[in-house]
């Protein structure tokens, strides 16, 4: 937790790194009269909204509004960045979360997709030359859809009609009259052979690995000693014929591999030719509803030759196939037809002759979790037999296929938190093609399984990053393809005006809340209770803050409260116990630390007054919730080197913007006082009892108090407490958490019971800044509670010590009795001191080794 | 040479239904090469599970070849035709021995996938003369079964395997397009003398199949009789004994002119997944020409007497 001593939210956080301008004046020439201030009027510390102002009595009379309010900038940015429509020209919409950017950036692109014209389909095919490289195929808007189902009816069409064919009589006659010519040539061959050695009483016998030839008689091999019993004459000419029949024997079987290839080649062509007559039927209708498609009809063409190659494929193939009711085919689970199946990546919705429903529009999509594969699109994979295996259709749309031909929101934190996500869609924005990769493809690193290269889809999409302006400002310094293509800048304010317009407008956002909601109305004083907090949610009574998100919250709490009690619409009251309880809620830290103080573990005077110390104001924050708590700021002097210790600085629990404010309290004191004498006195400042971290400069003009009333001895009243940061010129500069940091201090206050006397000093241009509680203002309409505004430190010292500051005289001094004029003269005094004591040997320097602030 | 002639018992012995606790009426399969085919097995096993029989496995080693190493001219032409080399005892010998041994290891894991039990012994007699002595081993009742497809030209040798083989009622066999199937039985009638033989056949391997289905197919040669036949097999199937769950339906039409051409053709279209036919009709004729059958046959054919 860290304690916060400046402006916070919506100033100094949120801004960039301010560029600095000309110096202004100086007080000094044109000091300001002290002594006349006083407390502000109850009337400035709160701006009421009048219900009978608002000229409704409840929401019910109210227009609901669902876009934006005051945020004329931002919108006129989105309609440029529509109307542009160039692939360079995207739009970062960067203001504060829960502004309701996305519900108005939503509303007011629906209106432009609407009237936008529908994106064509994107279907991913099979490549019939390259199978890992899927095409891309675009067909007019509503198509999509028509074409995979009439693929799907073409395969099961073929199904049915192949083994039709395959099984008819025409095909099987001429099959039959081309295995039987082959097996005939064959036959007539070997039954020649095989009567013409009967003849010869020479038997041809089956061998393990062939045939063999021996002289027979009486159907048995004759055995060799009656064979050569024979006359040599005989048995010679048997050998010969053995040899003869042997060598015909040899030249028919060596026929029997060409006749078959022959035989196959035949019935390859028959095949093909049966087949085509399938495949021309089954592919006819859709080539004729997509004779304007010739992408679409080149692939049809690719892929009838492709079903003619593998006709087979259509005919059953294993038992369960051979029954005469055949079953319809998966085929997305059967891989013998996957092939021919189409992926739609975009399809729109269509009417019955396949075009799209009428007035669909351009797409808007927003992808809520954009890592990669959401927006780019994934191949996924099944395994099998261990491997991980993909097909195109496998391949999964992406956010960005969907929004192609229309916008894209995307949360700017989330893609930035999501790996190469950002990358990727850069690159697809650069390249204006959406091409799908593994991640393990992108980032090179990792296993990567069989995997596709997709043909790229052209990409023409208006993308809007929604987001924080810290995001949008890192992004622009830090990437250089940024801006080159997020040039449009949808910048949406923290806060509107309040003026009586915005006040109405703020009504139709409540009403529009109701009505989403289906929650009861609210009557004129409840929406004026909701104005008034959205003023002070904004921490400035001029302004109304945008966070609809918070004021939903409200509303809705409200309505809980309003039900609980059996109000019919939402009351002011019931919004104020909305409130609290949500403090009530959030307050417990509040309550500890308010209860140290309260125990004096914790010390902070509310009465009397003290030399060197004052009450100081801090904010924390506490989640949503934040909190003003005083705490003592002290500061002791003594004779030294002109140096000011910051001790949070040298405990390293000084911020960089605390330390800022420590240096130029040092250089106001200098300039001021240190004209003609050199700064020969040490100071330490602390906030004691701090154990955390202090950042904020908005402590700055209490620490100068403190040190001048350390300074001259001037007691400072503890009932006052004291918040605003200083320049060098003593002029008292606005802080954040002006409200917070005043009620801090009352809470204490009013615990240990008010006085009258109590309040705080807050810087002249926090006024505007002023929406307290109600509480508060009750207080100071009764007196026991005082704000004061202060512009100079001239005027908050004489406030705090009772003492005049004094006002250079012609004479260059000051009144010796004033503030001015004693802590001149106690500087001097150091000076003096410090230059005898430099005579005895020490030179005046300080025994600090710490840098000097202008070191 | 090691013959393998113990038998080897795959199960216990089964009750043959004709006559019970007698040993006799098996299905006796004969393997000529190293590479019986699945399907003549697996049909050899359907028969025998229907029986509630067993296989009784003759792998043949033809004697002649045998003899013929004994010459001095005896050679060998290759299966490619690309070779003709000479042709020893030895070498005729240890390719016999090689085929044996692969031809066994093949029935047995048929026999152990099919659940049939099954006895092998190795026989050195020519396969008519091996089936006729294995047939006599069991009484008359046994079917023999081929395990090697039938080609075109085995049509008049099948006839003269079962005029040999006397002590066997019918042949089991497979054609060069066996593949599994599994169609209803196909009954092809042509006669009703047959038709409950027949029939009984058809329903012991229908109950054993998938499909409790068994198709009459009636085929007369003289068409004129169709009509007629049909409707004594339609009187006769009440009395047939065919259980309620078997269904039986008639194709009366598909062999309108009586010829072998247009039978194979309608066992090709009914696409059955057995055969049960008498020999010498209109399925095998009696003049062995079967290349209409053997171009369309798919599964396994049952040939009566």
């Amino acid at each position: 937790m860290v304690f916060w001593w400046g402006l916070r939210g919506k100033s100094a956080e949120s801004q960039p790194v301010p560029s600095y301008g000309r110096a202004v004046a100086s007080p000094d020439a044109s000091p300001v009269t002290v002594g006349s201030l006083k407390p502000l009027p109850p009337s400035e510390l709160r701006r009421a909204v009048d219900p009978a102002s608002l000229g409704f009595k409840s929401t019910k009379d109210v227009q609901p509004i669902r876009g934006l309010i005051g945020q004329e900038r931002a919108l006129a940015a989105i309609e440029f960045g529509t109307e542009m429509r160039a692939m360079d020209y995207h739009i970062f919409a960067l203001g504060p979360p829960a502004a309701g950017k996305r519900t108005a950036l939503k509303t007011q692109l629906s209106l432009k997709a609407e009237k936008g014209t529908t994106p064509d389909d994107w279907v991913y095919v099979y490549n019939f030359h390259e199978p890992s490289q899927p095409r891309a195929l675009r067909a007019p808007a509503g198509r999509a859809r028509m074409l995979a189902r009439a693929m799907s009816g073409a395969i099961d069409e073929l199904r049915g009609m192949v083994p039709a064919l395959f099984e008819g009589e025409d095909y099987q006659a001429r099959r039959r009259v081309i295995d039987a010519g082959a097996q005939a040539d064959q036959e007539q061959a070997l039954e020649a052979l095989n009567k013409k050695a009967a003849q010869l009483n020479i038997a041809i016998l089956r061998t393990p690995q062939g045939f063999a030839m021996a002289p027979m008689h009486e159907g048995k091999v004759v055995k060799p000693d009656t064979f050569n019993a024979l006359p040599e004459a005989m048995r010679e000419e048997k050998q010969s014929q053995i040899a003869g029949l042997e060598a015909e024997l040899g030249k028919i079987l060596e026929r029997v591999p060409k006749s078959d290839k022959e035989r196959r080649a035949k019935v390859s062509e028959l095949n093909a030719e049966i087949a085509r007559v399938a495949v021309t039927a089954a592919l006819d209708d859709i080539a004729s509803a997509f004779a304007d498609v010739p992408a679409v009809i080149a692939h049809l063409n690719e892929m009838g030759e492709d079903m003619v190659r593998n006709i087979a494929a259509f005919l059953p193939s294993g038992e369960g196939e051979a029954t005469v009711v055949r079953e319809p085919a998966d085929a997305m689970r059967d891989p013998r037809f996957r092939r021919y199946l189409v992926n739609i990546m975009v399809g729109q919705a269509a009417v019955g002759d396949g075009t799209a429903q009428p007035g669909v529009g351009a797409p808007l999509i927003e992808e809520l979790n954009p890592v990669y594969g959401n927006l780019m699109g994934r191949i996924e994979h099944v395994a099998q037999g261990g491997a991980l295996l993909t097909d195109f259709l496998l391949m999964k749309p992406g956010a960005l296929h969907r929004a192609n031909g229309g916008y894209l929101m995307v949360d700017a934190r989330r893609l930035l938190q999501s790996p190469y996500a950002y990358e990727a869609l850069k690159r697809a924005l650069k390249s204006r093609e959406i091409k799908i990769e593994p991640p393990s493809e992108v980032s090179g690193l990792g296993i990567v399984p069989q995997t596709l290269e997709p043909e790229p889809i052209p990409l023409d999409v208006i993308v809007i990053l929604t987001g924080e302006r810290e995001i949008y400002y890192l992004l622009a310094q830090n990437d250089p393809d940024f801006l080159g293509l997020f040039k449009v800048q949808a910048d949406f304010d923290d806060a509107i005006a309040r003026t009586d317009e915005n006040n109405l407008a703020y009504s139709g956002v409540v009403a529009s809340i109701i009505a989403e909601h289906n929650l009861r109305h609210a009557d004129a004083s409840g929406v004026a209770r909701i104005i008034e907090e959205g003023a002070r949610l904004a921490d400035d009574r001029e302004k109304l803050s945008v966070e609809i998100g918070y004021i939903s919250d409200l509303v809705r709490e409200a309505d809980y409260v309003a039900r609980k009690a059996g109000h019919e619409m939402i009351t002011r009251d019931d919004v104020q116990m909305a409130i609290a309880a949500q403090i009530q809620r959030a307050d417990r830290i509040k309550d500890r630390a308010q209860e140290t103080v309260e125990r004096g573990v914790v010390l902070v005077d509310t009465s009397g007054a003290k030399v060197g110390q004052i009450n100081g104001l801090a904010v924390m924050q506490v989640g949503h919730f934040s909190f003003g708590r005083p705490s003592r700021i002290t500061a002791r002097v003594r004779m030294g080197g002109g140096r000011i210790v910051d001790i949070e600085r040298e405990a390293k629990l000084g911020g960089a913007l605390h330390t800022k404010g420590m240096m130029i309290l040092y250089g106001f004191i200098a300039g001021r006082f240190a004209q003609d004498v050199p700064l020969a006195f040490g100071a330490t400042l602390t906030f004691e009892q701090s154990y955390g971290g202090v950042d904020g400069d908005s402590a700055s003009s209490a620490e100068l108090y403190a040190l001048l009333s350390a300074l001259v001895d001037a007691p400072i009243s503890q009932n006052l407490a004291v918040t605003g940061s200083v320049n060098q010129w003593g002029e008292v500069q606005a802080i954040g958490g002006v409200n917070y940091k005043i009620e801090g201090f009352f809470d204490l206050c009013k615990s240990r019971g008010l006085t009258g006397e109590q309040g705080v000093l807050v810087p002249k241009s926090n006024v505007q800044h002023l929406m307290l509680r109600e509480d508060i203002v009750a207080a100071a309409e009764a007196g026991t509670f005082r704000i004061f505004p202060v512009g100079t430190i001239d005027e908050g010292i004489e406030i705090l010590t009772g003492v005049p500051a004094g006002v250079r005289g012609t004479d260059g001094g000051y009144p010796a009795d004033s503030i001015n004029g004693r802590v001149e003269t106690r500087l001097r005094g150091f000076a003096e001191r410090a230059r005898s004591f430099g005579k005895m040997g020490n030179g005046g320097k300080d025994d600090d080794a710490s840098p000097r602030p202008s070191e | 040479m090691d013959h393998f002639d113990a038998p080897v018992l795959m199960h216990p012995p089964l009750i043959h239904v004709a006559a019970a606790a007698e040993n006799r009426g098996r299905v006796v399969l004969a393997a000529r090469t190293g590479a019986p085919h699945r399907i003549a097995i697996s049909a050899a096993a359907a028969v025998a599970n229907a029986f509630e029989s067993w296989l009784d496995c003759l792998i043949i080693e033809d004697p002649r070849v045998s003899a013929l190493t004994a010459h001095s001219f005896a050679r060998e032409v290759a299966l490619s035709g690309r070779r003709i080399a000479p042709l020893s005892s030895v070498t005729i010998a240890d390719h016999q021995n090689a085929e044996s041994v692969r031809a066994r290891r093949v029935l047995l894991a048929a026999a152990e996938k099919l659940s049939v039990r099954m006895e092998i012994k190795v026989v050195g007699e020519t396969i008519s003369d091996a089936l006729a002595a294995g047939c006599l081993e069991c009484g008359p009742w046994n079917m023999i079964a081929l395990a090697e497809p039938v080609q075109t030209a085995d049509g008049p040798w099948l006839h003269r395997l079962l005029d040999e083989v006397v002590g066997a009622t019918g042949l089991v066999f497979v054609g060069p397009k066996a593949a599994a199937s599994a169609g209803p039985v196909v009954v092809v009638v042509e006669d009703i003398e047959r038709l409950p033989q027949m029939l009984r056949a058809a329903e012991r391997l229908a109950m054993a199949g998938q499909h409790k289905r068994i198709v009459l197919l009636l085929a007369c040669a003289k068409p004129e009789r169709t009509f007629d036949l049909e409707g004594i097999v339609r009187l006769a199937l009440p009395e047939s004994g065919v259980p309620e769950r078997v269904r039986v339906d008639i194709v009366g039409d598909a062999v309108p002119y009586g010829t072998v051409a247009e039978t194979a053709e309608a066992l090709r279209v009914i696409s059955g997944g057995f055969v049960v036919a008498r020999n010498g009709g209109l399925t095998v004729p009696a003049d062995g020409n079967i290349s209409a059958l053997m171009l369309a046959l798919k599964c396994p054919v049952l040939l009566v007497r």
